[in-house]
C-alpha cells in the first residue's frame, strides 16, 4: 500500500503486453494429473470445501459431475461454508451499450421491443482473461442494469416516472424487486452496496417535477439491514448549489456514494450515515477528459486524461487517488507515454469509461470495443482481447459507425456469488407493497 | 495468549509413528486441536496426534512457524504460501487432512484452494474418475444440466 505514495512511478516499472494472438483464454488447461489411488479417499466434507474455492464457472461445470454435487446450489449447509471461506472474485460484468438517445428515439417510433439488447451479459475474468456470457433472460424488457454490488446487478426501469429497481443474481437466475422510488426520474445517477447483512441504494437527478425545461435535483436513499432497520425511500438532504449530475452510476467507498459533477467537473458525496451531501474539487479540473469514478481497495479513484496545451505537461490519462482527508487528491499512478500514443490513437476524441474492481481497472473506449486492464499489483496494463460474443461489425464492411453499435461495452465491477441471501430481507417488504397499491 | 516468542515454552507433539516433535507453543498454537488442550490444561505429557504422520507433522509445523512469525508481512506469506503447495499430490493430502484434524484454518483452506486449482479445468468425467464418483444422472439428465449451465462450459 505504501508504495503508492509516490506520486510518479517510473515508466520502467510497468510491462506490456498485446492481446496474444491466440486469441481468447476461454479453454482452461486441464491441469495437472491427479491420481485417483491418492483423491478418492478425501472425505466429502473436505470435498465440499474445495468445491467452495472454484471459481463460479468450474463450480457450474462440476455441477454435472453426480446429483450430489448438483444439488450442492440448494444445500443450505454448503452455502453456508462457501459465504464464509469462498475467495473473492474481482471479475467485470458488461453489456452492450445502450445509449440513452437510442432508447428514446425507439420508443418515439414505438419499436416495440423486439431489441433486447441486455439479455445478455458478458463476465469478464480479469486473471484469466476469460469471457463468459451470462443471461438475463428473465429481467423484462424496459429495464437497463444501472449498478452492482455484493454478487447483485441493480435494474432500473427506463420508463420516465417512479422507478423501479429489481435486483438480480445473475448465476442463480433471481430477482428480487424493490419498492418503487418517491419521485418520478428519468435517467438518475444510481449506486447500490450490498454487504451480507444490509443493502444501501442511493438515486440522485432531475425529478421532473418542474413544469420548465428546468432540472430540480434531488436525492433519495433506501436502507435495509438484518439488524431490522429499514428506511424506505427517504428523501435525502439537498444536494449542494449549482451541481450537474449525469445519468450513470455512482461508486461507494467507505460509508460514502460518491459520483461525478459536470462543468466543472467536480466529485459529489453523499455520506449515508450522516444523510449529506458535499462536493469535493477534482485534481486538475479544467485539464481533465472523460474522467471516471472507480472504487479500488477500500479507495476513491479519479481517472481522467489530462490535456493541457502547454508543451512541458505531456497528454496522459492519470489515476488519483482521494486522500484520507476527503478534500486533496495524489495522484497515483500514469499510462505509460507510448501506450497513451496507442490509446489515444484508438480513442480517437471520442472519450472513455473506467471501472474498478481490487486491484484492477477496466478502461473502455467508447465506440470502440477496444478496452484496457490496468493491474495495480502488478502495475501491467494489457489490451483486454475483444468480447467473443460480439459481433463486431467484421468483415471490414466499414460501417462500424460512430454511434458505436459495434461491440461498444459498458460495465460494473461485479462480484459472481453463489448466493446473495440479503435479498431475503427485501422478501419481507414488497410483499405488503404489493398488496398495498 | 499474547505469550512473545522470547518466553514461550516448548511443547512436544508425538505423531502417529511415534516421533516426538518439540515445538514452541506459539507457534503449536495455531493449531485450534492443540490451542484447547493447553488452555485446558491437558498439554503437559508429550500430546498424541493419532491422525499425522511425522513427516506431515513436520510439514505442518513449518507452516505454523512461518504464520506465527509476527515480522511476516501479508505478501511475504502469500508468496511463502505459494512455494509450500508446490509439493507432490500424497503430500497434499496428508496436509489437507492433517489441517482438519488439528484444526487450522489458514493451512486447511490454503490447501483447499491449491486442490481447487487443480481440478477447476477438468472435465466432468475426468473429475468423476480422480474421486471416484458414480455418475447418477441419466444421459438426458446430463444434457439438460449442461444446457442449463452452458454459460460456464462455451
Amino acid at each position: 500500500m505504501e508504495a503508492f505514495n509516490t506520486s510518479i512511478t517510473l515508466p520502467f516499472s510497468y510491462t506490456f503486453s498485446t492481446p496474444s494472438s491466440s486469441g481468447n483464454t476461454l479453454t482452461t488447461s486441464s491441469g495437472p494429473w491427479m491420481d485417483s489411488r491418492i483423491w478418492s479417499r478425501l472425505p466429502q466434507r473436505l470435498m465440499d470445501r474445495v468445491i467452495a474455492f472454484l471459481p463460479p464457472p468450474a463450480f457450474f461445470r462440476a455441477r454435472s459431475v453426480c446429483k450430489r454435487w448438483y444439488a450442492l446450489l440448494f444445500s443450505n449447509s454448503f452455502l453456508e461454508l462457501y459465504l464464509q471461506i469462498s475467495p473473492r472474485h474481482p471479475w467485470f460484468l458488461f453489456f452492450k451499450h445502450k445509449s440513452l438517445k437510442s432508447y428514446i428515439y425507439r420508443n418515439n417510433n414505438n419499436n416495440s421491443g423486439n431489441d433486447r439488447a441486455n439479455c445478455e451479459g458478458y463476465l469478464f475474468d480479469p486473471y484469466n482473461m476469460a469471457w463468459y456470457r451470462l443471461s438475463f433472460a428473465l429481467i423484462p424488457s424496459g429495464f437497463s442494469p444501472a449498478s452492482s454490488s455484493g454478487g447483485l446487478i441493480c435494474w432500473m426501469s427506463d420508463e420516465a416516472g417512479p422507478k423501479t429497481l429489481i435486483l438480480c443474481n445473475p448465476l442463480v437466475g433471481s430477482l428480487t424487486q424493490m419498492p418503487p422510488t418517491l419521485r418520478p426520474r428519468l435517467f438518475p445517477s444510481v449506486g447500490l452496496t450490498a454487504t451480507p447483512t444490509s443493502i444501501d441504494v442511493a438515486i440522485a437527478g432531475d425529478d421532473l417535477i418542474s413544469p420548465y425545461a428546468v432540472k430540480n435535483l434531488t436525492a433519495e436513499s433506501f436502507h435495509i439491514d438484518a439488524g431490522g432497520f429499514y428506511s424506505i425511500w427517504g428523501t435525502t438532504s439537498s444536494l449542494p448549489r449549482l451541481c450537474s449530475l449525469e445519468s450513470g452510476g455512482m461508486v461507494f467507498v467507505q460509508g460514502r456514494f460518491y459520483c461525478m459533477n459536470y462543468s466543472p467537473f467536480g466529485v459529489l458525496a453523499y455520506d449515508v450515515a450522516a444523510n449529506m451531501w458535499c462536493k469535493i474539487q477534482a485534481p486538475m479540473r479544467r485539464f481533465l477528459r472523460s474522467p471516471s469514478l472507480i472504487e479500488s481497495g477500500g479507495r476513491l479513484i479519479l481517472v481522467a486524461a489530462v490535456e493541457k496545451s502547454k508543451l512541458n505537461v505531456p497528454k496522459s490519462l492519470r489515476l488519483w487517488c482521494l486522500q484520507a482527508c476527503g478534500t486533496t487528491w495524489l495522484e497515483m499512478e500514469r499510462m505509460p507515454q507510448q501506450l497513451y500514443v496507442e490509446f489515444a490513437e484508438e480513442e480517437g476524441g471520442r472519450g472513455f469509461d473506467c471501472i474498478g474492481h481490487e486491484e484492477f481497472v477496466a478502461i473502455m473506449i467508447r465506440g470502440s470495443n477496444k478496452a484496457l486492464l490496468f493491474d495495480f499489483y502488478g502495475k501491467r496494463w494489457h489490451w483486454i482481447p475483444p468480447c467473443p460474443f460480439i459481433n463486431h461489425g467484421g468483415g471490414g464492411s466499414g460501417s462500424s459507425t460512430s454511434t458505436g453499435e459495434d461491440g461498444e461495452l459498458h460495465g460494473f465491477a461485479y462480484e459472481p456469488r453463489l448466493a446473495t441471501p440479503v435479498t431475503g430481507l427485501l422478501d419481507h417488504l414488497t410483499l405488503p407493497f404489493q398488496s398495498f397499491n | 495468549m499474547s505469550l512473545s516468542p522470547s518466553t514461550s515454552k516448548m511443547l512436544s507433539l508425538k505423531s502417529s509413528d511415534g516421533k516426538v516433535l518439540e515445538v514452541e507453543e506459539h507457534v503449536a498454537v495455531l493449531c485450534e486441536t492443540i490451542k484447547s488442550l493447553v488452555e485446558d490444561g491437558c498439554a503437559d505429557s508429550p500430546i498424541p496426534l493419532a491422525n499425522v504422520d511425522g513427516a506431515t507433522l513436520g510439514n505442518v509445523m513449518e507452516w505454523c512457524k512461518k504464520h506465527a512469525d509476527q515480522k511476516a508481512s501479508a505478501d511475504d506469506l502469500e508468496d511463502w504460501d505459494a512455494e509450500f503447495v508446490e509439493r507432490d499430490q500424497g503430500e497434499l493430502y496428508h496436509l489437507i487432512m492433517a489441517a482438519n484434524y488439528l484444526n487450522i484454518k489458514g493451512l486447511l483452506d490454503l490447501i483447499c484452494q491449491k486442490v481447487a486449482d487443480m481440478i477447476k479445468g477438468k472435465h466432468p468425467e475426468k473429475i468423476r474418475e480422480i474421486f471416484n464418483i458414480e455418475n447418477d444422472f441419466t444421459p438426458e439428465q446430463q444434457e439438460q444440466i449442461r444446457k442449463d449451465n452452458s454459460w460456464a462450459f462455451e
